[in-house]
């Protein structure tokens, strides 16, 4: 037993045993003779091995098992009292490994943020006592180890919390991949790179699809040393193989292909992995498999949701690095729109996205701004988030940024009451709008005030600033109807209804333009939208536009072929751009689709009329 | 035929990976733009076919990475991770500290399509892209601009050697044919190659040379992130060069893994975890006891200790980067890069005047420098567009350098009260960049520090007017109006 012992820590590869039969060894040898000071600091450390080899051994052995948490602290406190009396003998060597056992045990045994701390400082303890090249397989070990846990711990964190414990991993598996390589042994270099593939794919910066693809290229890199191991190391095999499927899961490039290269490791992990084995990571695999056919079948090749926030989170803290504050706010309101996007919302990222914009608002000292954003992430945060909910903290956070908030611009007296408004203050505006909208029609006014009570309560609520518009238009106040769907809009873009009526209201106030706009917005949401292709066709043969106006009324057409008022529009179009022949055809399918005798001699009329000019 | 039989026949795919396979698209499409446009012109069309200047597959591959790294710099998607490689045939004498030198044999496993690959039949050298290698039917087709005349043709070499078109793929050879005239060849890919080369030919990893090689091939690149996958291949070379007696290796060797552990310890140092340096620092030690640090110190030369100098700044450590460019300086006084990074390092250790000193130097050699490469540049055989290529992005790098260094030259003068100099230093700069905003911003700083209102607004609405950056035209405009107030 000493730092020659070079047997992996934690290694997929064979894990040692024996201690039991040296520490007998050990005992026999002393013949009866008391121990030295160096035999008993050895008879300790084996105590600890052996407590640990049975904490194990008591464990079922499953995938989820974990040791026996008696025996494990039995082992630590063993090894703990070997590593000081290693200390005190000064056997560097001896007392770094100690700590690496029970970095091990800690890491092993109880999964908690906080033992994953605490083993890391027991990695760094062992480190810093060790000559690292003259004992580069322990090292190599510990080195991968604290990688391991460092990427654990910085995959649990957000934002630049997570890159920077998340650097820290990259850096310390360099010195693995460094003492790897030295080693030149093919299945630690296939390891580091295992940890170093996880540990990059988690982070988002500074650009999240070159780190994706990096991660794997990495994992690519190491499979080929999985596959030969698989007997060996089946879960580094499997988990490897989940890895790189998510991973192309969240790339956004090409993400047909890209689905089908995380379709393609799904599967050959589900095919590898034994399920009566490894059933976790059988149905991790096989599910992750199921659900990427899904989204293949269907054609769904959006982004997962928690990427897309991630990215967000990371181009919003890259702008903001380089000192680039209203690219930043762009990117910050970008991400509250796609939360407004979502099908069920007010959401969870729509609170997250108020906060950002309320931060970055509060930088560029506009309190006012700020102070909405605050509030509404607060508001939106205790609206859609339950006590249970493992997010629920979020809504503390949001409650002491608003309170932080009140303290930096000196109106800590009303940061209660507002605090208290705000956490009720969704659900009441929900309320007042669906009230407001019953009575819309019956009484205008009543749901006029109860909208303008929602907005006071939820000023950022796409809803009641809608609501308001239609109050507002129906009453003839363009202008004001038109700032409520403009503001409404900026929340929700894609929101048809606002666009439609914000048509209207551009073109009653003349702004044929932008009237125009909507009707492409909508449009582009919805190509069939007999409205918008109508509203459009008028508008551009109002601006003498008349292929553009003929295109349109040809789709409408595409619709409703038998159609004859879009039949009629189209020969006028025609007309006027010299197309008589076409006007005629076009009049003359009218002509055999109208049934009024009025409309037949009409046209009839026509069709002479023009037949004469041709 | 002579086979290495190496367990894999070809080195891993890249096509996975789809930003390889994008670089790859890109460089195919140059060639069909190429084509379109009329095709490069062929040498021996030439009105006076003489000889053009040869150029090396390390030049070369110099270039094609200075292209890369411009490339990245202009915020083209990259892969980290991603080099360019130089091998060539060690039957011939090339430059190995710039490129590979392995087998003849191996150059089959290594190529792969996108490759640029030199040919010769030893009386014509022709440098041409790989199309594709076929594993199976063992031919390798190339993406050549002059497909009618390629030399490989039967008849048009002397090797012997009877290029064809097969299918419907271009011009291709056998393996065997491709042993005889393959003298080297530039590939992209990452460090994993040479693993993955090593995995395969398990016999190489017993040569001084090819570690030799491998390691001194990713400190060329320059780029701190290769320093730690550099290290071990000079640390195997050092000991296979100290078992074998091997002095001369040796001693590079040892330098250059100095240079490597220094680099990455530094580069590994950043990221805020100081145990991630041990290994590197530990490895130091060990070198440094058994060759008396003084001895490996004396044998770095100037471009080594800028490179360590750097490294130290950019990992937050201007002192010891100042100690490495005194070094440097001392050795090389007229070492305009080396004067350059002491300025920096001054002037991070608020050394102004030493700044200024060494920035004012710089300016000087860089001038000097730009004019000497232009001279070289007019002399070149005007057919010679690598050359000129190369010249012209010598100078561009230079000029952008000597934005900076008037910029150093500024802050030295305006630190020191020299108010004279500031302003020529600033005027300089913008007569350099007349475009940029750096200078105007300089002048305006240098008229508020002597009180001179009205001067300082005129110099800041002139940075306004060319300030493209919406959030630091606010930032100024921000100023402007505090001014006016």
């Amino acid at each position: 037993m000493s730092g020659g012992d070079t047997a992996s820590i934690q290694s997929p590869l064979p894990v040692e045993s024996g201690f039991a039969a040296t520490r007998v060894e050990l005992l026999a040898a002393r013949g009866g003779r008391a121990l030295s000071p160096e035999e008993a600091a050895d008879l300790l450390f084996l105590d600890g091995m052996v407590a640990f080899e049975q904490a194990i051994a008591a464990s079922d052995g499953s995938e989820d098992s974990e040791p026996d948490p008696t025996l494990l602290q039995q082992s630590l406190a063993h090894l703990a009292g070997a590593a000081n009396a290693f200390h005190e003998q000064q056997r560097m060597v001896d007392e770094a490994y100690a700590h690496f056992r029970m970095a091990r045990g800690l890491q092993r045994g109880i999964r908690r943020v906080e033992a994953y701390r605490e083993a890391a400082e027991h990695y760094r303890t062992g480190l810093e006592l060790l000559d690292t090249m003259a004992h580069p397989e322990l090292a190599f070990e510990a080195y991968l180890s604290l990688g391991k846990i460092l990427y654990e711990l910085g995959s649990a964190l957000v934002g630049e919390p997570r890159e920077v414990e998340l650097r820290r991993a990259l850096a310390v598996l360099q010195a693995a991949e460094f003492l790897a390589s030295v080693l030149h042994d093919q299945s630690r270099i296939a390891r580091q790179k295992q940890v170093g593939a996880l540990a990059i794919g988690e982070r988002f910066r500074p650009d999240r699809d070159e780190n994706l693809l990096d991660a794997i290229a990495l994992a690519e890199e190491a499979l080929p040393f999985f596959r030969q191991a698989l007997d060996r190391a089946p879960i580094e095999y499997g988990t490897l193989l989940v890895h790189v499927g998510n991973s192309w899961l969240k790339v956004d490039r090409e993400r047909q292909d890209a689905l089908n290269h995380a379709r393609a490791a799904f599967r050959e992990g589900a095919n590898a992995v034994d399920p009566s084995r490894f059933p976790r990571l059988h149905r991790v695999l096989a599910g992750n498999l199921a659900m990427t056919e899904a989204l293949i079948a269907e054609g769904n090749f959006d982004l997962p949701e928690q990427e897309i926030v991630g990215r967000f989170d990371a181009e919003i803290q890259s702008s903001l690095e380089v000192n680039r504050l209203s690219e930043a706010l762009q990117k910050g309101w970008a991400f509250l729109r796609w939360a407004w996007s979502l099908s069920l919302a007010p959401n969870v990222h729509v609170g997250a996205a108020h906060k950002i914009l309320g931060n970055l608002y509060f930088r560029q000292d506009n309190a006012e701004s700020a102070e909405m954003h605050f509030y509404s992430s607060l508001a939106v945060l205790a609206a859609v988030l339950a006590p249970a909910h493992p997010w629920f903290s979020m809504v503390d956070q949001a409650r002491q940024d608003l309170a932080k908030f009140f303290e930096a611009t000196r109106r800590s007296d009303i940061a209660a009451p507002a605090i208290a408004q705000a956490e009720r203050a969704v659900s009441l505006a929900q309320d007042l709008c669906r009230r407001g909208a019953e009575q819309i029609q019956a009484d205008p006014a009543a749901a006029l005030t109860d909208f303008q009570e929602a907005l006071r309560l939820f000023p950022c609520s796409p809803d009641a600033l809608f609501y308001r518009g239609v109050v507002h238009m129906q009453s003839g106040d363009f202008p004001a109807a038109l700032a409520d769907f403009d503001a409404s809009l900026l929340f929700r873009p894609q929101y048809i209804p606002a666009l439609g009526n914000r048509f209207t209201m551009r073109l009653q106030l003349g702004d044929r333009e932008g009237a125009l706009a909507d009707c492409d917005a909508i449009l582009d949401l919805d190509a069939a939208h007999d409205g918008a292709l109508l509203n459009r066709a008028e508008l551009k043969a109002q601006k003498a536009d008349w292929d553009g106006a003929i295109a349109d009324y040809g789709k409408l057409l595409d619709l409703h072929p038998d159609a004859a008022e879009f039949l009629v529009h189209r020969a006028a179009a025609k007309e006027k751009k010299g197309d008589l022949q076409g006007a005629v055809e076009d009049l003359e399918k009218a002509l055999a689709a109208v049934q009024e005798p009025e409309d037949k001699t009409a046209l009839a009329d026509t069709i002479t009329e023009l037949r004469a000019r041709l | 035929m002579s086979n290495t039989s190496p367990e894999r026949i070809e080195r891993p795919r890249r096509d996975p990976d789809p930003r390889i396979r994008d670089m790859l698209y890109n460089a195919n499409m140059w060639e069909v733009f190429l084509q379109l446009a009329g095709g490069m012109a062929y040498a021996g069309d030439d009105p006076n076919p003489r000889p053009l200047p040869p150029t090396t597959l390390s030049d070369l591959k110099q270039s094609v990475e200075a292209g890369l790294q411009a490339a990245h710099q202009r915020g083209v998607r990259h892969i980290n991770n991603a080099l360019y490689f130089a091998f060539y045939s060690d039957r011939f004498k090339g430059e190995p500290d710039r490129s590979i030198a392995v087998p003849r044999d191996d150059l089959w496993w290594l190529a792969s399509a996108g490759d640029t690959v030199l040919l010769s039949d030893r009386v014509t050298h022709h440098y041409t892209g790989i199309d594709d290698v076929d594993r199976e039917t063992e031919r390798v087709s190339f993406r050549d601009p002059w497909p009618d005349r390629f030399f490989l043709k039967a008849g048009l070499n002397a090797a012997g050697v009877a290029a064809q078109a097969v299918g419907d793929k271009p011009l291709s050879i056998t393996r065997e044919e491709f042993r005889c005239v393959a003298v080297g060849l530039i590939t992209m890919d990452t460090p994993a190659l040479l693993e993955d080369y090593f995995a395969q030919h398990p016999a190489r990893a017993a040569s001084v040379e090819i570690n030799l090689s491998c390691g001194l091939c990713l400190l060329d690149v320059e780029k701190e992130r290769f320093a730690h996958v550099a290290a071990p291949y000079l640390w195997r070379a050092l000991q296979l060069a100290t078992e074998r007696g091997l002095q001369e290796k040796a001693a590079l060797a040892a330098k250059k893994l100095f240079v490597a552990l220094s680099v990455a310890a530094y580069q590994v140092g950043m990221a805020g975890e100081p145990l991630a340096a041990r290994p590197f620092q530990d490895e130091l030690r060990r070198i440094t006891a058994r060759i008396a640090p003084e001895t490996i110190l004396a044998g770095l030369d100037a471009d080594d200790l800028c490179r360590l100098g750097n490294a130290a700044g950019n990992a937050g450590e201007p002192e010891a980067a100042r100690a490495w460019f005194d070094r440097a300086v001392a050795i090389a006084p007229d070492h305009e890069q080396a004067r350059w990074l002491r300025a920096i390092a001054r002037d991070q250790t608020q050394d102004f005047e030493g700044s200024a000193v060494d920035a004012e130097e710089a300016v000087r050699l860089n001038i000097a420098r730009v004019e000497a490469i232009k001279t070289e540049r007019d002399a070149l055989d005007p057919r010679d567009r690598w050359g000129r290529g190369a010249a012209e992005s010598k100078i561009l790098s230079l000029t952008h350098r000597r934005a900076e260094e008037y910029v150093l030259c500024f802050r030295g003068h305006l630190e020191q009260q020299s108010w004279d100099l500031a302003r020529t230093a600033a005027a300089a700069l913008i007569a350099l960049t007349p475009d940029a905003t750096d200078g105007y911003k300089r002048m305006a700083a240098l008229e508020h520090r002597l009180g001179r209102v009205t001067e300082t607004r005129q110099w800041l609405q002139e940075a306004i007017q060319r300030e493209k950056d919406p959030d630091a035209r606010q930032a100024l405009e921000g100023l402007l109006m505090e001014m006016s107030r």
